[in-house]
């Protein structure tokens, strides 16, 4: 994996959420910021804004893919913004679990982690 | 058309009362009794055009949104920092959530999630911005700067900066 490609946690986190919520237009800024907040448990402080710019960077590196949809009543007439992963993405973190999936491993043979 | 006919019929003395007596299949079809008594623009609020009353409707509602209290002031920050379309998105999301909020735990703790939500949005966006936006022109001065020998050459900031050693010292 070049450096480049190096995913950052909360990135992890962003494409992790893109995947559970699949493709089609389930995933918008709303229902990804929720389901960031359940993944992060509490134990880190999620906002709208750092997934936006979050989502931005993966977009420039080719990981996701968006588009916006139509205008909506309950939102004041603003129009959703979809959210995709690609298969690149995809690629990328897998690499990126499977690094933490060795960690993690390597820790409970020495039974660091019950 | 529509309404020439009640008007017609308000103008005949008990015409209306007699029609609305009439069997449905009988009267015309837009006939009601009601426009019929009052005038086209009753359910405007008007009756023969004199104003008497202003109806709040579901739709009236909708249109006066923000009686409900969608901080402007919060929503405008991300127009600072943000590009249109990303901002309608943003703001949207954070709109759609707050009008749940509003719906459970009233106005003030939605309005307070909402200022809440802003406080934290804005330092990733305000940084990304910087980045964007700021970075460039600063990146600039400084090539412009060095270009000109103002910096790494005995010019004016060299001056400034000696300038302030001394004072330090």
């Amino acid at each position: 994996m070049a450096k480049g490609e190096h995913l950052g946690e909360f990135e992890q986190m962003i494409l992790t959420t893109l995947m559970l919520l699949g493709s089609g237009e389930t995933a918008y800024g709303m229902t990804i910021h929720a389901k960031v907040e359940e993944l992060a448990a509490g134990l880190r402080l999620v906002s709208l804004g750092a997934c936006y710019t979050t989502l931005d960077r993966l977009e420039q590196k080719g990981y996701v893919r968006s588009w916006f949809g139509g205008a909506t009543e309950e939102r004041g007439g603003r129009s959703k913004r979809f959210f995709e992963i690609t298969g690149s993405g995809e690629r990328a973190l897998k690499n990126a679990l499977s690094v933490a999936n060795n960690m993690v491993t390597g820790l409970r043979e020495i039974g660091g982690l019950v | 058309m529509r309404y020439l006919k009640p008007f017609v019929i308000h103008r005949i003395p008990l015409t209306n009362v007699i029609i609305a007596r009439m069997p449905k299949a009988l009267r015309p079809i837009d006939f009601d009794p009601v426009v019929a008594e009052y005038g086209p623009d009753f359910w405007n609020g008007r009756v023969w055009g004199q104003r008497f009353f202003t109806f709040r409707t579901s739709q009236s509602r909708k249109n006066s949104r923000r009686n409900i209290g969608v901080p402007l002031n919060a929503e405008f920050l991300f127009y600072l920092f943000l590009d249109k379309k990303n901002c309608d998105a943003l703001v949207g999301d954070l709109e759609e959530r707050f009008h749940l909020i509003h719906s459970k735990f009233g106005r003030r703790r939605a309005q307070f999630w909402y200022w809440w939500q802003t406080a934290i949005s804005l330092g990733p966006l305000v940084g990304e911005w910087g980045k964007k936006k700021a970075l460039k022109p600063v990146l600039a001065v400084i090539g412009w700067a060095v270009a000109k020998g103002l910096i790494g050459h005995d010019g004016w900031l060299a001056a400034v900066v000696e300038l302030w050693k001394r004072v330090r010292s």
